[in-house]
């Protein structure tokens, strides 16, 4: 097939429209979108096919080898700017306040397609806002009815909350009855969504969307592992939006990760390092007082490593940690401490995962990288790994003289650990987000960063290695764990190759945990890189 | 008058539609004879015949059925569209409420023909009485064997259900009819693919109109070269138009397609009334172009010759207009029916028909503007052959037409914001 006078492979079942997006020729379109059926209602998407009379939708044109298409001929144009005027018609063009503006397609196909002047004098037909969802708002007069939405919940959630009422001129998205947009995965409606019809709640009115920087990294709300966006306005998230990643994620995530920033913003993050003062009295918490992070470090080096001394120092990874942190945990234990014993803290999991139509998955597990972890520490340390309960055991018997735990959990109070076991350790060194029911009772504790805050990868349910990029500023003197546990490593005389940056303790992971062979951050670029074959059951991608 | 009754036969005997009154006529002589045929012969008699599809494009029946995937053996269906809505057309409700089982008869045939065991028929929510008269009529069916497993003792099962819409007309454009039989909303699908390879439920559908189905049986009784020796060459067949508007008597006549239009005007529909002269005519259903007397003249009333001027026989809804008729008027009345049916899933339609009867709307009330006429050709111009389905262009074929035969009754309107024929055009 020929497209623009450019030559383009026909396969089997391709449509016209594939053709153009094979060769990165772009055609307006609303109601196409790859994750969705057909709907071949909008007609913005028309090209010419040499031969026929008539301008052909390119979305449900079936390629054919013969054809000779043209995307932007007078043909074309005339009758886009046709469809555009009748979009345009009764749309309330209120553009100063509407949260679309600036990546609305409405906006960047009128800037292209429409004319400065209406030819509509009939008033506009107001149509009432609506409150479709928890977060979702419906701007019903700035809808295009492209249907997206509504394919979406059908095809996609499976859910189907909305649908489309009435007739003509007179059609509206509305609730199904009885049914709100809740679904875990309904905020994707407010991505599909060509306009600014279906609006985010928790973002309205925050920020125009220009003023937004935009960092992809990863989710770290359950091992899905979905690709996002982390947007922000000076150092702070503003909202988080999926990145496309056929291997993963497909073009979806779920509400959790969406709406899960807020605990990067929360005020009562820790920001300073502390340490407990005097003892703790049966069940009470022990007063503490502000240290530097420096000083923190060296007692937690010291404690470890005289502790090492006497054969009882342990450690318990976070699921929460890079594969870089894990590693230079394991070499802590391995290099210095000549220890084995590192445990995965026990997964914090919510009720079920959620499985949605298409296969898209929530996972119970609220931690994105208890495979990553798991792979590291049991390459460099050997497993099985001892379990936290296991470790745990040693503390409440009064075996263990010291514990570090990372515990870095976004849910201040989300733990499942007994926490009577660790107030008989005679040196607990904590790192945490926030000061959480473990925090308290530690005697040296170490703020740390979130995901939005560091540099790393983390390992998804699938094995897929991805990488996290830093979004944001830590708050006060809260630090990635990967810098905390360098310190600690150079402290105890560890080899300094692999601490300059996490880049580098990959590179130098990679040779020793074999699946991870051969990989960089370099390689593993935006979209990340599988390291082993997926486990049953079935994958999270849409 | 001398036309022989091949439809409308039994149409005013006493009980005509009880199943015995159309056994004693011969009826379902037409389905025994197919169920011992093989469905290619049923097929090529059909074909043979040269019947075109009565529903509103005159589609070669036989081919339409040949295009029902042969060796797939699973599934297929026959649906019969009796959604009737086509503005100025009521000949299928002639047929469902005075001879219901010559359709039924003639479903038996085209669904052997297909191979099609699941039938429908599709009927307009409005239909009260026709609805309650074909379910009588396929229970007596049932009753009799002609329906049901292995019908007339041969190896074919075939069930016809009788689904009632509920009054939307473009559930009577055959995929808007497949998607409300499934349950959904009445929106016409996209097409590639068709109804023939993928229809109702994913399956080869056919879907036919109640009048082409009800040839279907004549044409097994008496012969394709019988059939194809009425009407014209290559519209064949007797055909039910149906006059309304300013004549004397208005309603269905059945005469052989190709029938002169003043011959059916003035012999049959008993002229102009209230000895008015005819103004204009929309020969096919609301969605066809209008056509001015003289273009009347000599029009015989078939599929190609109404083509060649510029219309359309569509659904042989043959509108009739006097001289006291305000075509702006008409315009807005055509157009609002259309604003009022579209389904509202395609833009140019949802939008632009919306936007045509608001113009036609100020038009009518002697607030136009001088550019109306030129904008509302161009508005047209950006919903023809833009749209899913044919609703669409049905819409513009008669505005379109109206504004450019008779267009200085839209300049008299602007400029003397009244019509030229007096009536009232108050704002
Ligand atoms: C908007 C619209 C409404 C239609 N309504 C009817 C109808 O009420 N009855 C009908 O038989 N065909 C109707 N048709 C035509 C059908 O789509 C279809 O072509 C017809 O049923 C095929 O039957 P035939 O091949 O026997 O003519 C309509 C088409 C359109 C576009
Ligand atoms: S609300 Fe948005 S996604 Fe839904 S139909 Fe309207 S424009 Fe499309
Ligand atoms: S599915 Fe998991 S990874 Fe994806 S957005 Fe939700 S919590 Fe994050
Ligand atoms: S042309 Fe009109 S009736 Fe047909 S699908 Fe489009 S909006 Fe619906
Ligand atoms: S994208 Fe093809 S019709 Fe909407």
């Amino acid at each position: 097939m020929k497209i623009d006078g450019r030559d383009v492979a026909v396969d089997k079942g391709m449509t016209v429209m594939d053709g153009c997006r094979k060769l990165g020729i772009y055609v307006p379109h609303f109601c196409y979108h790859p994750a969705l059926s057909i709907a071949g209602s909008c007609r913005l998407c028309m090209v010419e096919v040499k031969g026929f009379p008539k301008p052909m939708i390119s979305c449900n044109t079936p390629a054919d080898a013969k054809y000779e298409v043209f995307t932007g001929s007078e043909m074309v144009v005339q009758a886009r700017k046709a469809m555009m005027e009748f979009f345009l018609l009764n749309h309330p063009l209120d553009c100063p306040v509407c949260d679309q503006a600036g990546e609305c397609d409405l906006q960047d196909f009128s800037f292209r397609y429409g004319r400065g002047f209406s030819r509509y004098d009939e008033g506009k037909e107001p149509r009432a806002k609506k409150d479709v969802g928890r977060d979702i708002l419906l701007y019903t007069q700035r809808c295009v009815l492209c249907t997206r939405c509504t394919r979406f919940l059908d095809e996609v959630s499976g859910t189907n909350e909305l649908t489309v009422a009435n007739r003509g001129f007179h059609s509206e998205i509305v609730n199904a009855p009885g049914k709100r947009a809740d679904n875990l995965m309904a905020g994707n409606i407010t991505d599909i969504c060509p306009v600014g019809a279906l609006e985010s709640k928790d973002f309205l009115f925050k920020s125009r969307v220009w003023y937004l920087h935009s960092t992809p990294s990863v989710c770290t709300h359950c091992p899905a592992g979905c690709n996002i966006k982390i947007q922000t306005k000076g150092n702070r998230i503003l909202r988080i939006k999926p990145r496309t990643n056929l291997d993963v994620n497909g073009y979806f995530m779920c509400d959790i990760g969406r709406f899960g920033y807020k605990f990067v913003n929360d005020s009562k993050r820790l920001t300073g390092a502390s340490r407990r003062v005097g003892a703790a009295s049966a069940n009470g918490v022990p007063a503490r007082s502000m240290i530097s992070i420096g000083d923190a470090i060296e007692t937690v080096a010291e404690s470890l490593a005289s502790a090492a001394a006497a054969g009882s120092v342990a450690a318990i990874a976070s699921p929460w940690m890079t594969n870089e942190e894990a590693y230079l945990l394991a070499r802590i234990f391995k290099d210095c401490l000549r220890s084995s014993r590192v445990a995965m803290l026990e997964k914090n999991d919510r009720a079920t995962d959620v499985r949605f139509k298409k296969g898209f998955t929530v996972y119970a597990d609220a931690a994105p990288n208890a495979r990553g972890v798991e792979d590291v520490l049991t390459a460099v340390l050997g497993g099985p790994l001892p379990t936290d309960a296991e470790v745990l055991a040693d503390a409440q018997s009064g075996r263990l003289k010291a514990l570090l735990f990372v515990n870095s959990n976004p849910d201040a109070a989300g733990t499942r650990v007994d926490v009577t076991a660790l107030r008989a350790i005679p040196f607990l060194a904590v790192v945490d987000l926030f000061a959480g029911p473990i925090a308290a009772l530690s005697h040296v504790l170490l703020p740390a960063a979130s995901a939005a805050e560091k540099i790393g990868t983390f390992t998804n349910v699938e094995g897929h290695v991805q990488r996290l990029a830093h979004a944001v500023e830590s708050p006060g003197q809260a630090h990635p764990e990967w810098k905390l546990l360098v310190e600690i490593y150079r402290r105890l005389g560890g080899n300094l190759a692999i601490c300059d940056r996490p880049a580098d303790t990959f590179a130098h992971l990679a040779t020793q945990v074999p699946s991870y062979s051969g990989l960089t951050h370099d390689a593993l670029g935006d979209g990340g890189r599988r390291v082993a074959a997926p486990p049953s059951p079935a994958p999270a991608g849409v | 008058m001398g036309f022989d009754r091949v439809l409308t036969r039994n149409v005013g005997k006493p009980d005509s539609r009880k199943i015995d009154t159309y056994l004693a006529g011969g009826g379902y002589s037409a389905a025994r004879k197919a169920v011992t045929s093989t469905p290619d012969e049923v097929v090529k008699i059909v074909s043979d015949s040269g019947l075109r599809g009565r529903g509103g494009a005159g589609f070669p029946t036989g081919k339409k059925w040949s295009f029902i995937p042969k060796n797939d053996t699973g599934q297929k269906f026959l649906c019969c569209n009796a959604d009737e809505s086509e503005p100025g057309t009521f000949k299928d409700r002639v047929l469902l409420e005075h001879d219901p089982h010559l359709l039924i008869d003639g479903m038996i045939v085209s669904a052997y023909a297909i191979q099609a065991t699941r039938a429908f028929i599709y009927i307009r929510g409005e239909m009260h009485a026709a609805a309650k008269i074909l379910e009588g009529a396929v229970a007596e069916a049932y009753a009799r064997g002609f329906l049901g497993k292995k019908i007339f003792g041969s190896a074919f099962d075939l069930d016809i259900t009788v689904y009632r819409g509920a009054g939307a007309y473009i559930c009577g454009e055959e995929t808007g009819l497949i998607e409300s039989l499934e349950g959904k909303r009445g929106w016409p699908r996209i097409k590639p693919p068709f109804p023939a390879i993928k229809g109702l439920f994913g399956r080869p559908t056919v879907v036919n109109n109640v009048e082409t189905l009800c040839c279907v049986p004549p044409i097994l009784e008496r012969g394709a070269s019988w059939f194809a020796s009425i009407g014209t060459p290559n519209n064949t067949g007797p055909k039910l138009y149906c006059v309304s508007g300013h004549v004397n008597r208005p309603g269905v006549y059945e005469l052989p397609l190709g029938t002169p239009m003043m011959e059916l005007l003035d012999q049959y529909a008993g002229g102009i009334w209230k000895g008015r002269t005819l103004k204009a005519v929309i020969p096919g259903g609301s969605s066809a172009a209008v056509l001015t007397a003289p273009e009347c003249q000599a029009l015989p009333l078939d599929f190609d010759s109404c083509g060649k001027a510029h219309t359309m026989l569509g659904s042989a809804g043959v509108i009739v207009m006097d001289d006291h008729t305000c075509m702006v008027d008409a315009a807005l009345n055509v157009m609002r029916f259309y604003a009022h049916e579209s389904c509202g899933q395609c833009t140019p339609c949802r939008e632009g028909t919306t936007w045509v009867a608001k113009i036609l709307n100020r038009d009518v009330h002697g607030q136009g503007l001088e550019t109306d006429p030129d904008l509302l050709l161009d508005v047209c111009r950006n919903i023809e052959g833009r749209a899913i389905c044919p609703l669409a262009d049905g819409a513009v074929a008669p505005v379109a037409s109206i504004i450019r035969k008779f267009r200085s009754e839209f300049d008299h309107h602007v400029k003397h914001k009244s019509c030229d024929l007096g009536k009232a055009a108050v704002a």
